[in-house]
């Protein structure tokens, strides 16, 4: 039997694909684009060739992410903030602030050592502090995201875009270039700004735990978050997939209650 | 899966009609100018005007008729445009801004000529600031007198001095309402209609209580709609007379245990302004979900405890003195956290209403609050009233889905 989580992100969709005891076989991964449905398929196609997946063996799907409801090939939908906190208390069984940074939306999950949700904020109707921003400031300086994050490596100062509005930050950047202030420094101040926002959203606990696409592709937003926090700061091993892997772990979990409830009767 | 089915109010026929019967007086009134025509705020003096033979228009019915139809989206910028901000309520901004299109919603619904022209604009600002606002731009550009009674927020008790003041502008309201209306008080008519609408407001009451019910009957959606007699028609005969009916059939349901929501698992309490243009689809959702909204800030806003026909304008002063939106924090908090004991809530939704702060609970602290210190599941979800251009579907579904699944798995 195989288990697999689907989240249609959403700039990425993800796929992980799971054995009986939780084991991670294969994973895939696309840009979203605009048919959901399309994408889904396509990625678990991916996650399929990854796992070496036999055609045709019984297989359990959990949907998950902006396109979840879209996929009505699915055995079930469940939020990604439930997928978030399943997959990360999978890989790292204790309480503790899960901080998913993605490409539209920006959530803090609290789990509790039961490995239940027992709170979550969603950030308001607006793009900064996620990956939206982050692109339409690398679009501004004509510069790809992943250059940016490298000259944010070598930037000095703590000063974050003060602006809670993408497009006054970006204003705000033209402003900084017009006074000469270094790429290296305004790009620290990019970065900055996302930490800000997140950590305007809540108070987190002593440990933290960063996912999402964000953190999985600028190692310098997890660094910037441990200047700020006193907590301890993880980041799993494929920080953009815990939302899929929790998906799949469901996926199990629902399958193998079912299994033993008909034993029961 | 086949859509949800939304569980029809057999009363709702008896409603519309007396709700027609209350427009069509209305029109009638403002085409021939055969009675005066007061416009007065949902929680205004009703009573006195009525006692002084005024029909009464209430513009915040006539702004929730513009977001429930979604006309809202279209009027809101042209008050903009005139320098009302987007930021402020969106009540004023769309009641404001058909004005100025010449447009409402009331012509297709009931035939009207238009909104009833006013011979006086009657205000309270128990609520908040922006009603007063609201009025002065018509009393600015229509030259129509302008009366209202101020009244102070954020108050943890209501003490006598402070009914002494407010029932005494309510009295001052008198002489300047009678050259108006062209007739001369009756202490023993004002107390007649202090007295029908304290039944009215008994009635509603009932009405919700049976929410409290499980599984319940009605719905805060229901509860949306069926408020209608409740705000424009209290201080008549004919509002209690149909929640003598309604309260008859959602007797009957409870007695042969028919849910609003089929299957019922979870029970919300929600908190704010409702979200006019979505009304539908949050009843909708909410079926699929298998949750019932059963309690509100908002459908009690139209309970009036207090009401005393022995005791007319102190207990009206007291009545519309002590409403929710009045009070301080630690006062809303006592109170939420009774019903959601009494109506067997597990959680509660707070809506942050963009253009609302007065009625937008969430924004001093107080869902942390109910969590930690009362240990009550709590969520916030960003929209409006009016203008759905404050709401995200996507993020407010992926909230709402997110707190049934929290809730469930403590469960």
């Amino acid at each position: 039997m195989y288990f697999t989580g689907i989240d249609v992100g959403s700039t990425f969709s993800k796929s992980v694909i799971c054995d009986e005891y939780g084991e991670v076989l294969g994973r895939g991964m696309l840009r979203t684009g605009a048919d959901f449905k399309e994408r889904a398929v396509q990625v678990l196609e991916a996650a399929k060739a990854d796992a070496n997946y036999p055609e045709g063996a019984p297989i359990r799907i959990i949907a998950t992410g902006y396109g979840r409801n879209n996929i009505d090939f699915a055995d079930g939908v469940m939020t990604e903030i439930a997928c978030q906190a399943k997959g990360v208390f999978h890989s790292i069984p204790e309480a503790q602030t899960i901080v998913d940074i993605g490409g539209q939306d920006t959530k803090i999950v609290f789990v509790g050592s039961n490995g239940l949700v027992e709170r979550f904020i969603v950030n308001r109707k607006c793009a900064a502090g996620t990956g939206a921003f982050l692109e339409e400031i690398a679009r501004r300086l004509d510069k790809e995201l992943s250059e940016l994050a490298q000259l944010a490596q070598n930037g000095k100062g703590d000063r974050a875009l003060s602006s809670y509005c993408t497009v006054f930050a970006s204003s705000e950047v033209l402003d900084l270039l017009r006074r000469g202030v270094d790429i290296h420094d305004l790009a620290r101040s990019m970065f900055l700004s996302v930490v800000a926002r997140v950590m305007e959203l809540a108070t987190f606990g002593d440990k933290i735990t960063l996912t999402g696409g964000v953190v999985a592709n600028n190692p310098i937003v997890a660094d910037l978050i441990r200047e700020k926090v006193k907590g301890k700061v993880t980041v799993p091993d494929y920080a953009q997939f815990t939302a899929a892997l929790g998906a799949a772990i469901i996926a199990k979990e629902q399958f193998q209650k079912q299994a033993k409830d008909q034993s029961a009767t | 899966m086949a859509e949800p089915k939304i569980k029809k109010i057999k009363s709702t026929v008896k409603m519309k009609e007396i709700l027609a019967d209350y427009f069509r007086e209305l029109d009638e009134a403002s085409r021939t100018g055969s009675k005066p025509i007061a416009w007065c705020t949902s929680v205004g003096p009703a009573e006195l005007l009525h006692s002084l033979g005024f029909l009464v228009h209430y513009p915040e019915n006539h702004g929730a008729l513009l977001g429930a139809t979604r006309e809202s989206v279209e009027y809101i910028p042209k008050a903009n445009a005139i320098g009302y901000s987007p930021d402020i309520c969106s009540y004023l901004t769309s009641d404001v801004g058909a004005c100025l299109a010449g447009k409402t919603p009331l012509r297709a619904a009931y035939n009207m000529e238009g909104v009833p022209k006013p011979s006086v604009l009657v205000y309270n600002t128990n609520q908040c600031r922006d009603v007063e606002d609201w009025f002065q731009y018509y009393a600015r550009n229509w030259g129509v007198p302008i009366v209202g009674v101020h009244t102070p927020r954020g108050l943890t008790e209501v003490d006598e001095p402070l009914i002494d003041n407010i029932a005494g502008q309510i009295e001052n309201l008198v002489e300047p309402l009678e050259k108006i209306a062209g007739t001369k008080f009756s202490a023993e008519r004002f107390s007649e209609v202090v007295g029908l609408s304290r039944r009215t407001t008994d009635l509603w009451w009932e009405v919700l209580s049976c929410a409290a019910k499980v599984p319940s009957p009605i719905t805060f959606f229901d509860g949306t709609v069926h408020m209608a007699p409740a705000v424009v028609l209290r201080g008549k005969s004919v509002a209690n007379e149909y929640y003598e009916t309604l309260l008859e059939e959602l007797h009957d349901d409870i007695e042969h245990n028919k849910a609003a929501v089929e299957g019922e698992q979870i029970r919300l309490y929600w908190d704010g302004m409702p979200i006019w243009g979505k009304l539908r689809d949050l009843a909708m959702f909410f079926i699929s979900q298998k949750t019932n909204v059963v309690a509100s800030t908002y459908c009690n806003s139209w309970v009036f405890k207090a009401f005393d026909a022995a005791d007319p304008f102190r207990s009206m002063a007291r009545a519309y003195t002590e409403l929710f939106i009045c009070r301080s924090d630690y006062y809303k908090e006592d109170y939420i956290t009774n019903l959601i004991k009494e109506f067997q809530c597990d959680g509660i939704l707070f809506h942050d209403a963009r253009t609302c702060p007065n009625n937008s609970n969430n924004r001093y602290g107080m869902p942390e609050r109910m969590i930690n210190d009362r240990g009550i599941p709590a969520v916030v979800i960003y929209g409006d009233l009016c203008d759905l251009r404050c709401y995200s579907e996507e993020q407010s579904r992926l909230s709402m889905e997110a707190f049934l699944e929290q809730i469930r798995q403590g469960k």
